[in-house]
């Protein structure tokens, strides 16, 4: 693999401790016996990353005894390791992980590996258990520890809630040094006690907490969040809670006050289909949320510095018969983006445009104002063969939002998301990953296969009249503030089919009412734009691109130059549609 | 004659790019030139944010003597793909600089940024990022590095990354011992 130089040896001693830094703590220690150049360096990493595999031998073990025996004594053997890694830092240990991972991919969730390795002992009847976390994290060298993750993970991560306790984390102890928690698959925190008077706070300086695929009691949550006065990032991700006294109508209500939070993000977090999430956050900044529409949403307080709201409507994970009607799933969707009427960068992710369309009369009633919005991306399928619900959409939005300068509508013909099951995660992911190289293939290949530049195609004169139009029920007509003094930038990305030109109305509609735009950038994913855009821009071909930018030369003239995206450096690996969404330089018209 | 009035007009585009630029131009050390977004450079790396502080950029190409065209070029590649895909939120949390902020997992772009790197390009790319003072691209790169150490014997590490045994027998049994605890299995 390597050369004959020893590139990694070669490295100064803190560029060496950087890597040592993540290395999980059996390996650095073993670099000891590497060379001489590495010596103590793993001492002074400062960090301990304790990784374990678990597994039952039920092969190398048949009685249920032996088993038991064999578990825990590897068990307390990582323990001592793990203590002993700790006895040996010589330079304060900052980042603390303790990952356990779960080897077998069959184990009986039942049986619950994990739990028992953290929190049991080998006497089934005691009744005070151990607390391998708590122990690793008292440790006197950890006592500065900023960066805590605990992660019990399965070979396969995704594997399902399986309701099964993983693993409880107490907060009993304050950790005043630490600045970001991070606990993936956590079934239980021990929440700090309520803030004292004098303002002492358990974790004074916890700026970052990220709880995945966890199963959490809110009013722990809301404990811990408490004790961390200075939080500012709070990613709730798969987040399933649960509520003490259940019965009650409150329990219904999923209510997180997070006063110093400025950005919050939120994905998939399971909530009963009839709860609500209530979110106190008066300095948020930043959300982003991924979920079902129907979840209500609601921020309890203003959010007046709100810069970016990031939200994407996943498709339900069963559409049931009892799920929301068209008219819920409008109100539901209105109600949630009007929580953020402060945002400036509004990027908004739907299942369908016609889920969002308002008609005149609930005009009044569901549509808000984003008077500071300067930035709005919306990405929705829009059906060719629907009505015009997808114009009624976008213009519902331009109407929301009198100071756009930069709008960026990306429209699919199928929707780009979908609930993914945990189960599927792998799949998924490995489906992917396929699909990323047979993209960049097909891409490459396509490169290759491009011929010159197309003569218009005029056999379809009907459409084509049309688009030269540029009417578009339900936008056309209607007197929009943005588009006559602020709408600067338009990006639109479409799919061309040849049952509509909705794209292309678009093109024409912002070029010809948009009447301070300075740029349009136009992205059909396919080669037939150009032949359709010889129509309404001057006859000027991009000569084999599918992409085009459009610049308005000066603003009398209403000439349009056309031109091939620009790369920045012919040898840049970069994504054309990346490109596509940085400044573009203008090209100089060629006569 | 419309050649020229084309030409002209290149010129003068040219020009007004020019005044309000926003990249930098920065020059390898075998002459190769590469321009990069001057806000996410000045974001990324502490040395070139002073150099543009400082007005040390020239024109004509920053010269960056200690970096081959090579790393340069995927310094350039990470710089300009981090403008594009970093979340807004990093943004306007400036106040947390990248410095001092605490380590995230790389992103699955970073991941896959560095994956396809040679062996002897993804040194390079430390030493370039270590020289140019870029925190996030060392993080990534070197988590990059501990990923090639993870799970592997000491006798596996010495082999991918070259690495000369210098102790005697005796010496090695004696850490062994020492250090009983990192050579046993789970």
């Amino acid at each position: 693999m390597a050369g004959d130089d020893d590139r990694l040896s070669a490295l100064g001693d803190s560029l060496l401790r950087r890597i040592l830094h993540f290395v999980p703590f059996k390996e650095a220690a073993a670099t000891s016996v590497l060379s001489r150049r590495w010596g103590s360096l793993w001492r002074s990493s400062g960090a301990v990353n304790l990784d374990v595999r678990i597994r039952n031998d039920k092969g190398e073990h048949p009685s249920y005894e032996q088993r038991q025996e064999a578990f825990f004594s590897r068990r307390d053997a990582f323990v001592r390791a793990a203590m002993a890694a700790l006895d040996a830092a010589d330079a304060p240990v900052t980042r603390l992980t303790l990952r356990v991972v779960d080897e077998d991919p069959h184990a009986d969730p039942a049986e619950r590996l994990p739990y028992r390795f953290l929190h049991c002992t080998s006497d089934r009847f005691a009744a005070a258990g151990r607390d391998v976390i708590r122990d690793v994290v008292a440790h006197r060298a950890a006592r500065g520890v900023e960066e805590l993750r605990v992660a019990v993970g399965a070979e396969d991560l995704f594997r399902a809630f399986d309701h099964h306790e993983i693993y409880r984390l107490s907060l009993a102890v304050p950790l005043i040094h630490l600045r970001v928690l991070d606990l993936t698959r956590c079934t239980g925190l021990t929440p700090p006690p309520p803030p004292a008077m004098d303002g002492d706070a358990f974790f004074p300086r916890l700026e970052t907490l990220r709880l995945r695929l966890c199963s959490l009691n809110t009013s722990d949550v809301q404990a811990l969040m408490d004790a961390a006065p200075r939080l500012a990032t709070l990613h709730l991700e798969t987040v399933l809670f649960s509520m003490r006294g259940w019965t009650t109508g409150e329990a219904r209500r999923v209510r997180l006050r997070c006063l110093a939070v400025t950005e919050l993000v939120m994905e998939l977090c399971g909530v009963d289909d009839r709860r609500s999430i209530q979110i106190n956050a008066p300095r948020l900044r930043y959300f982003r949320y991924k979920g079902p529409e129907r979840t209500t949403f609601s921020l309890t307080s203003l959010a007046p510095d709100m810069v970016e709201v990031d939200a994407h409507f996943v498709l339900e994970r069963y559409p049931c018969p009892q799920g929301l009607n068209p008219d819920g799933k409008r109100d539901a969707f209105w109600q949630f983006v009007r929580n953020f009427s402060s945002a400036r960068v509004l990027k908004l992710k739907v299942n369908n445009l016609e889920d969002i369309a308002v008609g005149k009369a609930r005009r009044a009633e569901l549509l808000c104002t984003f008077r500071n919005a300067v930035r709005l991306e919306l990405e929705g399928v829009h059906h060719a063969t629907t009505s015009k619900a997808a114009a009624v959409a976008i213009a519902n939005l331009l109407r929301c939002c009198p100071a756009l300068f930069d709008l960026r509508l990306r429209l699919s013909t199928v929707p780009s998301n979908s609930f993914k099951d945990h189960e599927y995660g792998k799949a998924f992911l490995e489906r992917e990953k396929r699909m990323d190289y047979d993209k960049s293939v097909s891409r490459f290949m396509d490169r290759r296969r491009l011929k010159p530049a197309v003569i218009s195609s005029l056999d379809d004169n009907d459409k084509l009249d049309e688009v030269v139009t540029g009417h578009i029920p339900g936008l056309s007509g209607h007197s929009l503030t943005c588009l006559q003094t602020s709408l600067r930038k338009v990006g639109l990305q479409f799919r061309m089919d040849n049952s509509s030109c909705f794209g292309i109305k678009l093109v024409k509609f912002f070029t010809d009412n948009a009447k301070v735009l300075q740029e349009i950038c136009v992205d059909s994913g396919n080669r037939k734009l150009c032949e359709h855009m010889v129509i309404t821009v001057e006859r000027r071909v991009a000569p084999n691109s599918s992409k085009v930018c459009l610049k308005r030369k000066n603003l009398t003239e209403s000439s349009w130059e056309l031109s091939k995206i620009p790369r920045r450096s012919p040898n840049s690996r970069t994504d054309p549609i990346i490109s596509l969404a940085t400044s573009l330089t203008v090209l100089p018209l060629k006569r | 004659m419309e050649v020229d009035k084309g030409k002209g007009e290149a010129e003068e585009t040219r020009k007004v790019a020019e005044a309000d630029r926003d990249t930098v131009t920065l020059k390898s050390s075998d002459g190769k030139l590469f321009e990069v977004s001057k806000e996410a450079a000045a974001r990324l790396s502490t040395v070139l944010a002073g150099m543009i502080a400082g007005g040390s950029i020239d024109d004509n190409g920053t010269d960056l003597k200690q970096i081959g065209s090579e790393a340069l070029e995927n310094v350039v590649d990470y710089c300009n793909k981090h403008a594009n895909s970093i979340p807004s939120a990093a943004l306007i949390s400036s106040s947390i600089s990248f410095n001092t902020a605490p380590f995230k997992e790389p992103e699955e772009w970073e991941r896959k940024f560095v994956d396809r790197l040679s062996h002897d390009a993804l040194f390079d790319l430390v030493e370039a990022a270590n020289f140019l003072g870029m925190e996030r691209l060392l993080d990534v790169t070197c988590h990059k590095i501990s990923e090639m150490m993870k799970g592997k014997s000491p006798d596996q590490i010495r082999e991918v990354f070259n690495i000369k045994n210098d102790y005697t027998k005796e010496e090695l049994e004696e850490i062994r011992q020492e250090l009983a605890w990192a050579f046993y299995d789970d």
